[in-house]
């Protein structure tokens, strides 16, 4: 793997003697069990998602060798975590390889900067730490620094820096070592809204550049559809499910997933601000083109091209009669169904786009929603999350 | 009221030293060659003391807050007692082991000709008895506040537990180790009772400052006074430039 920021693209084809990450793990803590089967391919992001204290972390440090697997009690079977073949932990086979020989680079959830050297330091650690020369590890390190745009700040201490420069630090010091595996903890949980998703497309950048395995830990469904190629679900120590984010999205196995999965998916065409919807493929589970596209407002002006939008059900609000705020994205829609979900209820629209929208049983009952009532549907521009694709 | 009680204990007995300084003569006094010698000798082995503690004391901190291993409550008891321990017992126990009769003494004489009772190098040994302590526990305390976090972070990043050590957990822990020598080095520049104990008490060879007050309060009061000064003095600087980085400054 090249430690350069920017090597060849399209080298991204599996090649079936590298298996990539294949864990199959049990770990015990206490009280807290987490078993766990999963494999990710060379060249692709799996996104482990999950409620709080499901184990997602505990299997990031469990893949890069400060948690060790316990000798399998649960899974009735031996238990290891592989790359590319090579065994990096089996307790069965007494087989235990310290994280410092794993080549398994890590972005913490609290990114663990090292406070007292410099953001040139910092990312130079890993290429100095096996015995790089200094100046060959800074030079590479400084081009790790461009790449995450943070050039000219190579001289700062990480206490001088905001939480979304920190991160990038964090990404480029992980990436400067020239990891075989990446993992990355709740890479966008701590930072906010703009900064997310300039961040996103930073991680995407860098994640598709990366021939390796790339494992990614959120809560958020946002970024596990933006980001990931596979999303394994973990809930209470088990994994629930495991498939693409459309096939999550389609059959959800348990009510997490299915409001994890509740997220829209819209695809289109960016200009100035505007995305021209062309395809939808969420909630009503059938891809369709419209002869006259919804064309929606964003906040993000740079992006162009196709992309694909994220929209929370929870941020579509329904009314009667056209909205006076000034919400620019609003259209007339036609309820296909009303599906309750839990305290909520989930009302899916067709109309220029089908969306799914998540309102309360009373705005159900203000508006007598049922299938074939046309309803005005808006969504605020700062809601949507564009990517481009 | 009780505060001020508190206070005066504290203040009277050094205003009483203040005030009976022999003003005029002070200079003759500090500098007799008793005064300037047992100065040298407390300067050298204290110092020689801090440097003993850091190089042994450290690696120990790190076994006690780094390591699992079996019984380290009770070494944790150990390497503090002689925070609590009466130092003249401690200068008997060093005298039972490295004594030339003592359980080491006898063979460390035979097979390098070194005998430590009586010499300077008793009164170093001595002087690392009661330092060492104070270094482990303010160290300890520092690395357990860095805490684990960044030294696994560099492992993901290759380095290897010696090089971690090195460059994360030791720069993390400087200013502890360096309050911690500080304060072992306080505690060696006035210990008196292990250094009589083990060292003995002789002019140009093992007596230190606190020995010399000792002896010169029946024969040479104005010296006594004098080098209780420059001891007072000494301490008090010591305080100022701790004050900062270890009495407010715990949260590193």
């Amino acid at each position: 793997m090249s430690g350069d920021p920017s090597p060849p693209g399209g080298a991204t084809s599996g090649d079936p003697a590298a298996d990539g990450l294949v864990v199959d793990a049990e770990i015990r803590r206490g009280d807290a069990v987490v078993v766990a089967a999963f494999s990710v391919a060379p060249g692709t992001t799996t996104a482990l998602v999950g409620p709080n204290g499901a184990g997602k972390t505990t299997l990031i440090e469990a893949v890069a060798g400060l948690v060790p697997l316990s000798r399998p009690e649960v899974s009735g079977r031996s238990t290891s975590v592989r790359i590319d073949g090579r065994i990096l932990d089996d307790p069965v086979r007494d087989v235990f390889v310290p994280p410092e020989q794993r080549s398994v680079g890590v972005v913490f959830q609290d990114l663990r900067l090292f406070d007292h050297l410099d953001v040139l330091s910092n990312v130079a650690f890993g290429r100095r730490a096996r015995g790089e020369a200094r100046s060959d590890a800074e030079s590479i390190a400084r081009r790790w620094i461009g790449a995450v745009g943070l050039g000219g700040a190579e001289s700062s201490r990480p206490a001088e820096l905001s939480g979304g420069q920190a991160q990038r630090v964090a990404l480029a010091r992980a990436l400067a070592a020239d990891p075989d595996v990446l993992l990355f903890d709740e890479p966008l949980s701590s930072l906010d809204v703009r900064t997310r998703a300039e961040m996103r497309r930073l991680v995407r950048t860098h994640l598709d550049a990366l021939n390796g395995p790339r494992l990614l830990v959120t809560h958020d469904p946002a970024d596990a559809f933006a980001l990931a190629d596979q999303v394994v679900v973990l809930e209470g120590g088990r994994v629930t499910q495991t498939g693409t984010p459309a096939e999550i999205q389609r059959r959800p196995a348990t009510s997490y997933v299915a409001a994890l999965g509740g997220v829209n998916l819209v695809w289109g065409d960016a200009s100035d601000g505007r995305v021209v919807v062309s395809v939808d493929g969420s909630a009503s589970g059938a891809e369709q083109v419209h002869e006259r596209p919804l064309e929606l407002t964003v906040l993000d002006h740079e992006v162009a091209g196709p992309v694909r939008c994220t929209i929370p059900p929870s941020a579509i609000a329904l009314s009667p009669s056209r909205p006076r705020g000034s919400q620019r994205n609003v259209w007339v829609a036609t309820v296909r169904s009303v599906e309750p979900m839990g305290d909520r209820v989930r009302i899916v629209l067709d109309g220029p786009v089908g969306l799914a929208a998540d309102v309360t049983p009373g705005a159900v009952a203000a508006l007598s929603l049922g299938p074939g009532v046309e309803v005005w549907a808006a969504v605020k521009a700062t809601e949507i999350d564009v990517q481009p694709v | 009221m009780f505060a001020a009680l508190g206070a005066a204990i504290i203040a009277i007995p050094l205003l009483a030293l203040l005030v009976r300084v022999p003003w005029s003569g002070l200079v003759d006094a500090a500098t007799s060659d008793v005064v300037r010698d047992a100065l040298l000798i407390s300067l050298v082995t204290s110092l020689a003391a801090a440097v003993v503690s850091i190089v042994l004391g450290v690696p120990l901190a790190w076994v006690l807050a780094r390591t699992d291993a079996p019984g380290r409550g009770v070494l944790r008891a150990l390497v503090t007692l002689p925070m609590i321990l009466p130092p003249v017992v401690g200068g008997a126990a060093l005298l039972f082991a490295f004594g030339r009769r003592g359980v080491l003494g006898e063979w460390l004489e035979q097979s390098t000709g070194l005998v430590l009772p009586f010499s300077i190098w008793g009164v170093i040994l001595a002087n690392t008895f009661v330092a060492l302590p104070f270094l482990v526990i303010t160290v300890e305390g520092g690395l357990v506040a860095a805490g684990t976090r960044r030294e696994e972070a560099a492992a993901t990043l290759g380095a290897t537990p010696w090089h971690v050590f090195r460059r994360v957990t030791l720069p993390s822990v400087a200013p502890a180790i360096r309050a911690g020598a500080i304060l072992a080095w306080a505690r060696a520049f006035g210990e008196f009772g292990a250094t009589i104990t083990f060292a003995g008490n002789l002019p140009g060879r093992t007596q230190t400052l606190p020995l010399a007050v000792f002896v010169s309060l029946d024969a040479d009061r104005d010296a006594a006074i004098a080098i209780s000064l420059i001891m007072v003095v000494v301490s008090f600087v010591i305080l100022l430039t701790l004050r900062d980085r270890w009495w407010s400054g715990s949260a590193r």
